[in-house]
C-alpha cells in the first residue's frame, strides 16, 4: 500500500566517538522523516552555519548541498519518501518545506510526541519501523487522479535521473503546462524542469563518489548536457562549487572511507 | 474549491510562502488586483536592475510596471521553480518569466522578439503574511539582449 510513497525506513545507530562524523550531502531528489532520539546535531548550508536541527521533523526538497556535523551518539528513525510522496500523508504545499526542517511535533502535537517518545523508548528496530508504518498509514489520504499522474512524472523523473523530456512528461499526465507545473511545485516541493535538473545533479555526484577515476566527458555525455559549460553552470548552481573542485575535495574523502 | 486555499485554512504552519507563491501564480494569470490583494500597497517594490528609477510603492510603481509588462507581453507568463525562506521573514522565490514582445516596452522598441529570463523574487511579509517589501533582481542586460536592443 505505501511502497508508491516510501523509498524507504532507516534506523541508524553509531557511537560516533570524540571526532565528529561530517556527512556533505549533495540535493538528493527525496524528502523525509526524521526521528532523532540519540544527540542533537548540527546542520550548515548556503544559508546558515552550524544550526540545531528539531529533534523529530519533516524536511522537503533541498535546493543546495548541505552538511551534517553528527557527534557522540547518533541514534534516528526515519522514512525517506518518494518525490511526491509525503504529500500523500501531510496536507500542506510541498513548496512550504522546501529547503525547510520543520518541527515534527509543531505539526503534529500530540501524536507527533507521542510516536517521537514511542520510537525512543523501543529498541528493536524493525519495532521503530512498524511504527513510523502504522503512523503513515493513519495519515493517509487518498490520491485524486491529478495526484496520481503528477507521482508518475515525478517517479519517471527519479528513474531517468532527471534526463527528460517535459513535453513527454506533459503527454503522459495530460494536463495544461500551467496546471502539471503548480500541481508539481504543491506535491513535490518544486518546478518539474527545475527537480529534473536536480535529480541530474544528484546523480552525478553519486556517479562521481563511485567512480575510480573520473571521466568527465563521459560524464557530461551521460548527464545529457549540451556543452562542458552548461554542466559547470548547473553543478554550480546546486553545489556552490566547480565539479573539480568538488571532486578533489569529496571523491578523495568517499576513497579513503572506502578503504577502511 | 482551490486546494491551496484548503490548505491555509486548516494546516498550523505559518505557510509564508503561500502568499508568494500565490502572488507569482496571480501573475501568471495576469490578473494584477489578485496579485495586489496579497500586498500592502503601500509595501515597497524594487525592480533592482532599474536603479533608483525602479524603486517605488506596490500599488503605484508596481501596479504601473506590471500593467505595462502585461500589455506589451500578451501572453507573459511564469513559472515559480522553487521558494525558500531566507531569514526569519523573508522568502527568495525563483521564477522563469517568459513572454513575447507585441508593443514598445520602457524604451524597448518592438521587434516581436521572445525573451526567457531567470528572476529572483525577494518578498518581505508582515505578521500578517501581507507582503510589504518585494525586490526583484534579473539580468536586464540579457533580457535586452533577448529583445533585439
Amino acid at each position: 500500500m505505501l511502497t508508491s510513497f516510501v523509498e524507504c525506513y532507516f534506523v541508524w545507530e553509531w557511537n560516533v566517538g570524540p571526532v565528529p562524523h561530517i556527512v556533505d550531502s549533495p540535493p538528493n531528489g527525496f524528502s523525509s522523516l526524521v526521528i532523532n532520539y540519540g544527540d542533537s546535531y548540527k546542520v550548515s548550508d548556503n544559508r546558515f552555519k552550524e544550526k540545531i536541527t528539531p529533534p523529530a521533523f519533516l524536511s522537503g526538497q533541498f535546493t543546495t548541498r548541505y552538511r551534517l556535523e553528527l557527534g557522540g551518539h547518533i541514534g534516528m528513525a526515519g522514512i525517506v519518501f518518494k518525490p511526491s510522496g509525503m504529500s500523500a500523508f501531510f496536507k500542506v504545499p510541498m513548496y512550504e518545506l522546501t529547503g525547510e526542517r520543520l518541527c515534527f511535533e509543531s505539526i503534529f502535537g500530540k501524536d507527533g510526541k507521542e510516536l517521537a517518545t514511542k520510537i525512543g523508548d523501543s529498541t528493536d528496530p524493525l519495532s521503530k519501523v512498524a511504527l513510523l508504518e502504522a503512523f503513515l498509514i493513519g495519515q493517509m489520504r487518498e490520491p485524486d487522479l491529478y495526484d496520481r499522474a503528477l507521482d508518475v512524472a515525478a517517479n519517471y523523473i527519479v528513474e531517468n535521473n532527471g534526463i527528460v523530456k517535459m513535453d513527454d512528461l506533459l503527454r503522459t499526465a495530460c494536463m495544461s503546462r500551467r496546471n502539471f507545473e503548480r500541481r508539481f511545485l504543491e506535491r513535490v516541493g518544486v518546478s518539474p524542469k527545475y527537480y529534473a535538473r536536480l535529480r541530474r545533479i544528484s546523480h552525478i555526484c553519486y556517479q562521481m563518489g563511485a567512480a575510480q577515476k573520473i571521466d568527465w566527458q563521459r560524464l557530461i555525455g551521460a548527464g545529457d548536457y549540451y556543452d562542458q559549460a552548461h554542466f559547470i553552470k548547473d553543478f554550480r548552481d546546486f553545489m556552490g562549487e566547480a565539479p573539480s573542485v568538488y571532486a578533489e575535495n569529496n571523491v578523495e574523502l568517499f576513497r579513503f572511507l572506502d578503504r577502511r | 474549491m482551490n486546494t491551496l486555499e484548503q490548505n491555509v485554512s486548516t494546516h498550523p504552519l505559518d505557510m509564508m510562502k503561500n502568499p508568494c507563491v500565490r502572488f507569482l501564480f496571480a501573475y501568471q494569470e495576469q490578473d494584477l488586483d489578485k496579485m495586489l490583494s496579497f500586498c500592502d500597497p503601500e509595501g515597497e517594490v524594487w525592480f533592482k536592475p532599474l536603479g533608483e528609477d525602479g524603486r517605488g510603492t506596490i500599488g503605484g510603481l508596481g501596479r504601473g510596471l506590471w500593467s505595462s509588462l502585461i500589455d506589451c507581453f500578451p501572453d507573459l507568463n511564469n513559472t515559480v521553480d522553487s521558494a525558500m525562506m531566507e531569514g526569519e521573514n523573508a522568502v527568495r522565490a525563483d521564477v522563469m518569466i517568459s513572454g513575447t514582445q507585441a508593443k514598445d516596452f520602457a524604451g524597448i522598441p518592438n521587434k516581436g522578439m521572445r525573451f526567457g529570463s531567470d528572476h529572483i523574487f525577494i518578498f518581505k511579509l508582515d505578521e500578517n503574511n501581507k507582503i510589504t517589501q518585494l525586490h526583484i533582481e534579473w539580468d536586464h542586460a540579457d533580457f535586452m539582449r533577448q529583445l533585439g536592443s
